[in-house]
């Protein structure tokens, strides 16, 4: 296994304190053992120095060893061998010796080596000979010799000098080492720590004041890179968090937004809804509303008495729609079955730019809300839901509307049977009791004139046509429009006519989706009853036909027959049943006509404007039905006198 | 026969009618109203302590009304014939008293000289229904369920299904005796019998039924 010596860079601070340290330490050591190395090379210097000096006293000895005359005490003089031996102990010694370089060029070695070779050449082998000759010369001689000593000695003293100088360099150079190992170890410390630290902490008060984009870019090694590493990562992480929060923050919001919305427009409509009576204004309102909430081209609210596959096609109305935005629904009028139909078609494949939404409660229809988007607008969920909502409000609201009328009609019907009951209690036994009386009286007087007993006759014949309006005021009473409406209701009654009559009857009903008050249905379907035992007791005819059309504004009712033709100033029997219809009539506001057919027998025309909400209707498309009121009124001369007759009747 | 007093109570709640009808029927010397009563209860009473031939019973009362009336009569199992007298011509309240047992439903609009032929054709045991009423009523009855009568008219004795085709004709309880020569309380029991097997409320209602289906 190849073991690598890390990089600086890679090694731990510890590592590096430590290697800073020791380089730190390291001169001192060094200087310490040279400083000591050189201590003990000039330990032996100075003894040198000394020894050396003490080779000129000892060379004056010599010579004056050698030139005084014999001494007078023996042994007061210094032997001259002894004096030379001591020279020679003094030359060799150990601490001379020592301090000799090695190197042959040196001065040291180069003046010791001349008085080393002078004493052994010259001077000792002189003394040695003893002679006179020599003697005149040993002092300058020796003069000399101690000359060459001094020269030797200050080689000495140079070199050691030298020694001591380069001590003192070394000492100095040491201290630099150090001074520099020192300001490198600070510089060294403030880039690779205090300088990344400090830059670490900037960007944490930077991430910390929000800006989590900040980076540590500082090069830093070690543990400080380690470091620098480990918070890079926190801070991307930090920055990953927090934009993620940001996303779902803004994610939620969007979805709060429209939740606001959604519960703003449903809040509208419901209160809308709510208030008053569902009618043109409201549902106006309410697809306004919707309009500005969602971006819709046009937008229709088509009522429909019930579902809308089962009505044949043109029977079903449109009678709201949004005109104040000038939206007009591009549908066929009167065509709620096909519209619904064909937008359930398109549905799954793509997109749809038409959606009807039908208007439900509880599983009944009431009508339906086709609505054409804005071109290239999907709709979201939430805007379906909301749509889809809306239409259950208006269903709702509508079925509300249509329970309230039955509430209505209900507590109307429970009026008119008590009044029936009453009338039932009250008149019927009276009459009843009346003619009883009139039998009895018939016997009592059975033996007189023929006078009496036709007046008892006429009064008997009286009492049974009282008895008889009676009855029919009573089934009049008693007659109830229920669940089914005015049209089972015309239906059963066309039924019954039909059954005791036997005059064929038809029905042609075109006021599906028309909502009626109560009062109106009674009123129109007791014109009609009426009209229709007419036909029965006086017309002679074979068949009769109701006709109801919405036309206009106005709701016309006509029942024609083929029988006999009315008399233009029917007889009095006939105005009872004529003077009450034309009483409905007027308590509905509207007028009653009889004429002749246009080819045989009566025409019976009922016009009314309904009270109910839907009847501001402005169109005038309706081209169904056959319109009497397109002939004018004054081209009919009987219509007027008939109106004053039946003023007349009134007056009576 | 016309020497035969037939005791009648009279049941209306109207005073001024009520009056009117005792008075009429006394213009008939074979009628004796023995009892009157102002209202069900009273006229069930009244009914019960008298045992009178012959009731006439309006249908709106106001303590309990003439069904009622006629059905607690009908419990009280007497021979007695009972006759609605009233002003409604609904089939449904002519077909509600067939059901609870009536012998005869007239209306107040009536004659007063037909209320009267009637009440003695009702007493005869025949249908005393005024012919406006009797279609309404064959087609209310015909709604039944029959199934049941169809089988339980094999379990007639031959005496009882000759009496019923008697009914179907219209003959009171003295004609159907002396047509079969038996006695008239004879035929009176095989009635009773015949109503219980088929489970009819009234002779009425057994005649119409019969007529109805085709049994002469």
């Amino acid at each position: 296994m190849l073991i690598r010596p890390p990089k600086l860079s890679q090694l731990s601070l510890i590592a590096r304190l430590s290697l800073a340290l020791l380089i730190l330490i390291l001169p001192g050591v060094l200087s310490l053992l040279i400083s000591g190395w050189m201590t003990n090379l000039s330990s032996g210097g100075g003894e040198a120095i000394n020894m050396a000096g003490s080779l000129r006293k000892q060379s004056y000895l010599i010579a004056a060893t050698a030139l005084a005359p014999a001494d007078p005490i023996p042994g007061s003089h210094p032997n001259l061998r002894e004096v030379i031996a001591e020279f020679e102990r003094r030359l060799y010694h150990d601490s001379i010796r020592k301090a000799l370089p090695q190197d042959d060029k040196d001065a040291v070695r180069i003046r010791f080596n001349e008085i080393e070779s002078r004493w052994r050449n010259e001077i000792r082998p002189g003394l040695e000979r003893d002679d006179a000759l020599y003697a005149s010369i040993l002092l300058p001689s020796t003069h000399q010799y101690v000359h060459e000593i001094d020269q030797f000695v200050d080689a000495l003293e140079q070199a050691h000098e030298e020694r001591l100088k380069l001590l003192a360099q070394l000492q100095w150079i040491s201290l630099l080492t150090v001074f520099g190992v020192f300001v490198w170890i600070l510089i060294w410390a403030y880039r690779a720590i205090t300088y990344p630290l400090s830059s670490m902490a900037k960007v944490a008060n930077l991430v910390e004041s929000g800006h989590y984009a900040a980076r540590i870019s500082t090069p830093a090694s070690g543990e400080i890179g380690t470091l620098k590493t480990a918070l890079n990562r926190m801070f991307n992480e930090l920055e990953n968090s927090y934009s993620q929060l940001e996303s779902r923050v803004a994610e939620k919001t969007a979805e709060l937004e429209q939740n606001q919305t959604a519960l703003q427009l449903r809040y509208r409509i419901k209160a809308l809804l709510a208030d008053h009576e569902p009618d043109q204004a409201i549902f106006d309102s309410v697809l306004k509303a919707l309009g500005e909430f969602i971006p819709l081209q046009n937008a229709a609210i088509c009522l429909t008495e019930t579902n809308p596959r089962d009505i044949p096609l043109k029977s079903a109305f449109k009678l709201a729609n949004n005109q104040q935005e000038g939206i007009r629904l591009g549908c066929l009028e009167q065509d709620c079955a096909g519209c619904l139909e064909h937008s359930q078609q398109k549905q799954g494949s793509h997109p749809r730019k038409e959606l009807v939404f039908p208007l439900l409660d509880s599983g009944i229809t009431y009508g339906i809300m086709p609505l054409t988007l804005q071109d290239g607008i999907t709709l979201s969920g939430w805007q379906m839901q909301v749509l889809e909502d809306v239409s259950h409000n208006l269903g709702a609201a509508l079925a509300g509307s249509r329970r309230k009328q039955s509430l209505h009609r209900l507590a109307l019907f429970e009026e008119r049977s008590v009044i029936a009951r009453e009338l039932h209690d009250s008149l019927a036994q009276a009459l009843s009791y009346l003619k009883i009386q009139v039998v009895r009286l018939q016997s009592q007087l059975n033996d007189k004139p023929d006078d009496a007993q036709a007046t008892l006759q006429e009064l008997r014949e009286g009492l049974n046509a009282a008895y008889r309006q009676l009855r029919e005021l009573l089934t009049t009473f008693r007659l109830q429009i229920n669940q089914g409406g005015l049209n089972a209701a015309l239906q059963a009654t066309i039924k019954e006519f039909s059954e005791r009559t036997g005059i064929q009857i038809e029905l042609a009903n075109h006021l599906l989706g028309i909502e009626l008050a109560a009062e109106e249905e009674i009123h129109v379907l007791q014109i009609i009853r009426e009209a229709l035992a007419n036909v029965h007791h006086h017309a002679m005819a074979h068949s009769a036909q109701v006709h109801l059309a919405w036309i206009g504004n106005e709701i016309v009712v006509q029942i024609n027959d083929d029988g006999r033709g009315i008399n233009p100033s029917p007889e009095r029997a006939q105005h009872y049943g004529l003077s009450i219809m034309r009483d409905r009539a007027h308590s509905l506001g509207g007028s009653l006509s009889i004429q002749p057919g246009l080819v045989q027998g009566t025409q019976v025309m009922l016009r009314f404007i309904p009270s109910t909400p839907f009847s501001n209707r402005e169109s005038h498309h309706d081209t169904h039905t056959p319109s009497p009121a397109s002939q004018p009124e004054s081209d009919r001369p009987d219509q007027p006198s008939f109106n004053r007759h039946s003023n007349q009747d009134h007056s009576a | 026969m016309n020497s035969t007093l037939y005791r009648i109570v009279v049941i209306d709640d109207h005073p001024l009618f009520r009056k009117g009808v005792v008075q009429l029927l006394a213009l008939n010397p074979q009628f004796q109203v023995v009892g009157e009563a102002a209202g069900g209860v009273e006229g069930v009473k009244t009914v019960a302590q008298l045992q009178p031939d012959l009731v006439i019973l309006d249908l709106n009362m106001k303590d309990m009304d003439g069904i009622a009336t006629l059905r607690e009569i009908k419990l009280l199992d007497l021979d007695s014939k009972v006759v609605m007298l009233t002003v409604s011509d609904e089939s449904r309240d002519l077909v509600n008293a067939v059901r609870a047992g009536a012998d005869g439903y007239l209306l107040k609009d009536m004659e007063p000289e037909d209320i009267i032929a009637r009440l003695q054709e009702a007493l005869d045991g025949q249908m005393a229904i005024p012919e406006r009423l009797g279609r309404a009523l064959a087609l209310a009855l015909r709604e039944d369920d029959t199934t049941d009568r169809n089988q339980q008219i094999s379990h007639l004795t031959e005496r009882e299904q000759e009496i019923l085709q008697c009914l179907a004709q219209g003959l009171s309880n003295k004609l159907v005796g002396r047509e079969l020569g038996i006695a008239e309380g004879t035929v009176k029991v095989h009635v009773k019998s015949l109503l219980r097997k088929l489970n009819f409320r009234s002779r009425l209602e057994a005649a119409v039924w019969a007529v109805e289906n085709g049994i002469k």
